[in-house]
């Protein structure tokens, strides 16, 4: 069987850049490890419709929620040990922010902040963040043997990476500081601290965008101090959880030349991250062209038919060529691809056979 | 509310000022920009496609070398540049404020990359609040096309003035935002143009986008393109008609192909036909949700390994021949 160690893992993270498919192969993946007996989580961030149906989902939620027995039975399979969830970034953020607060009133003046409640939503990186809080939450917890955790779609799959990293520099907010520095220290009058450089600017910043900005984000530091350290705690935390062996990084990608060539500078970078990879997975491939040199048609019909099929053998070599670059960079128990279906996928029975397709067995040819 | 709809006609679209491309990651919207560009520089106007993120995609579909912050030409009449916030911020100190002095040792501080990497709503604001001065103060172009990020959501970045203003309530900063938030508001200067595709996700996110720029802002979407859709196997409906006809390998073989051709031929068949029939309700499903409130524009899925100039001045045609029925 291919990548035979994601389904031995107890964390599989699913990345990749929008659009090909990581939700779906997500739940796959879940949904083979439970029916093999292992107690499976999936946490999904922005899952098709009728896909989230299918798992039950109807609405964001924090908790966890189990696949009903009469879904697998409708797609003839026993009923198993599966969990989903749908994130909810900004409730996460609130919690973690409740639970790192000195106090409860501290945890209300953040969450009430103005500039907290402008960048909780927005800073970029926080859906990435938190899908790593959930993660290591449900990693303490400890209620399942594997939690599959969907990447939100990002631009490049390593804006994932270096998202939590991201988000804690900002809220530690070292620079932020120390250009707030004057406004922080507060009480004696804005500008009474002798930094120079920073009072100019502040008196810039000011001008420009008025004084209860300034309070409003020096309130939210200020508050925040001393909450940082357990936000950096925490985040380092999580990231020893990914590097650990039980770890596997699935990346997914598409047939083309530039998502197989981010796919693979993906991969190159976990590695230096020394983050384990577990396996690609490249879906929607196009099957292999095995039309004739020669074909004679004899009809406008069969002629207009023939254009067709050789139009697909076309873009089925060129998606050839981009698999002959993976072959030739990564181990082939390491990387699988999934036809293109001739159905979507949307309920238990098509994933099922998505993950047949995945680890083998009788994965059905599509066309 | 009876379905009644005024069709926004090409010359509308040549009236404004700006249109603003949208849509999920992966759903073509580089290419929608740049067959947009090319409709409008072709009806003479000087057009300007900006892009948000450069992946270098817009530049090489027109054989042209990576876009840079000042305007290459990319066709007759059609120019093409790639905007940062760093960029956009610098010349908002200089022209609107008046303190070019500050902007260079404030962008070299590395403050500004922080801030505006952390909060995507800032970059937003300030990108639209550069491509504002661009068309109506500087008047170089005719039009702007702006391609918005492949992360970034049409909400959230329209509203990012809007939440921007909620932080940032008074002074100069915030006067500018309201200016420019007016300005995205009229919609004979500025359209929203939604790229889709004729499959579930991509088709259920411009519906509830198009839904949350009504309801949030007050906005409406003056056309979804949807992109590759798979044309009819022949333009003669008289032979796609006899195509239609063909349900097994045998028929193929009765028309000239061999055994292994015919099967293989009749697996490609039927796997268009299969796709091609559930993108037909995808593209139902957009038509009964949307169609009164956007009008629909289709781009045919182009079968070919290569694309580029030839491939884009087809799409613009198609395109255009729609806008001006």
């Amino acid at each position: 069987m291919k990548l035979a160690k994601v389904l031995a893992s107890e964390i599989v993270v699913c990345a990749g850049s929008g659009g090909v498919g990581k939700t779906t192969v997500s739940a796959a993946i879940a949904l083979e490890a439970s029916l093999r007996g292992r107690s499976t989580i999936v946490v999904t961030i922005d899952p098709a419709r009728r896909l989230a149906n299918s798992l039950g989902l109807e609405q964001l939620s924090n908790t966890p929620k189990r696949i009903p027995k009469e879904k697998f039975e409708a797609a003839g399979l026993p009923p198993c040990s599966l969990d989903a969830m749908m994130l909810d970034t900004k409730t996460t953020f609130d919690e973690l922010v409740i639970r790192y607060a000195r106090s409860e009133q501290k945890a209300r003046k953040i969450i009430n902040n103005r500039f907290y409640q402008a960048i909780s939503g927005a800073l970029s990186g926080t859906h990435e963040y938190m899908a790593m809080e959930k993660l290591y939450e449900l990693s303490m917890e400890g209620n399942y043997d594997l939690i599959v955790i969907d990447t939100p779609p990002t631009r490049n799959a390593l804006d994932f990476l270096d998202a939590p990293k991201r988000m804690t520099s900002f809220l530690e907010g070292k620079l932020l500081k120390w250009f707030l520095l004057p406004a922080i220290g507060g009480g004696k009058g804005l500008f009474k601290i002798a930094n120079f450089a920073a009072v100019s600017f502040l008196k810039v910043v000011q001008k420009i965008v008025g004084a209860q900005v300034l309070s409003d984000t020096a309130e939210f530091f200020a508050n925040f101090e001393g909450m940082y350290e357990g936000f950096k705690q925490r985040a380092q935390a999580v990231y020893e959880l990914l590097r650990k062996p039980t770890t596997s990084f699935v990346v997914v990608t598409a047939p083309t030349n530039e998502s197989v060539e981010e796919a693979l500078f993906f991969a190159k970078t976990l590695r230096s991250y020394e983050l384990p990879f577990g396996g690609l997975i490249v879906n929607r491939v196009l099957p292999d062209p095995d039309l004739p040199a020669k074909v004679a048609a004899k009809t406008e019909a069969a002629k207009a038919v023939l254009g067709l099929a050789r139009r697909f053998e076309q873009i089925a070599l060129k998606e050839r060529r981009s698999l002959e670059r993976l072959e030739s960079e990564v181990e082939p128990e390491l990387w699988v691809q999934i036809p293109y279906q001739t159905e979507e996928v949307v309920d238990l029975k098509a994933l099922k056979n998505i993950a047949e397709l995945i680890f083998g067995s009788a994965g059905k040819r599509p066309l | 509310m009876f379905g009644y709809h005024a069709r926004v006609s090409l010359a509308a679209i040549l009236d404004r000022r700006l249109s603003i491309i949208s849509g999920k990651g992966g759903v073509g919207k580089t290419t929608l920009a740049a067959v947009l560009g090319l409709v409008l520089s072709q009806e003479g106007r000087r057009t300007l496609v900006a892009e948000v993120e450069g992946k270098d995609t817009l530049a090489s579909m027109f054989g042209a070398p990576p876009l840079t912050t000042q305007p290459a030409e990319l066709a007759d009449s059609l120019w093409g540049m790639k905007i940062t916030p760093e960029e956009a911020l610098e010349e908002y100190f200089d022209v609107q404020l008046h303190m070019k002095r500050i902007a260079k040792p404030l962008i070299s501080s590395q403050l500004v990359d922080y801030v505006t990497h952390s909060a995507p709503g800032l970059r937003d604001i300030l990108m639209l609040g550069k491509v504002w001065y661009a068309a109506v103060k500087r008047r170089d172009f005719d039009h702007i096309v702006l391609d918005t990020a492949a992360a970034g959501h049409a909400v959230s970045m329209l509203r990012s003035p809007e939440g921007f203003l909620h932080a940032v309530p008074i002074g100069p900063l915030a006067t500018h935002t309201k200016q420019v938030l007016g300005w995205l508001q009229d919609p004979s200067e500025v359209g929203i143009h939604l790229a889709s595709m004729p499959e579930e996700m991509p088709v259920n996110e411009t519906i509830e986008t198009t839904r949350m720029l009504e309801e949030k802002l007050g906005m409406n979407v003056s056309h979804v393109f949807m992109n590759m859709i798979f044309p009819p196997i022949s333009d003669d409906p008289k032979v796609e008609a006899e195509v239609d006809a063909i349900s097994s390998p045998l028929a193929l073989a009765s028309q000239g192909f061999g055994k292994k051709a015919s099967e293989e031929t009749f697996r490609i068949l039927n796997f268009y036909r299969k796709r091609r029939s559930l993108q037909q309700e995808h593209r139902k499903q957009l038509s009964d949700e949307l169609a009164s409130t956007a009008d629909i524009i289709d781009l045919p899925f182009i079968m070919s390994d290569v694309f580029g100039l030839d491939e884009l001045r087809q799409l613009a045609e198609i395109a255009r021949e729609q806008l001006t029925r």
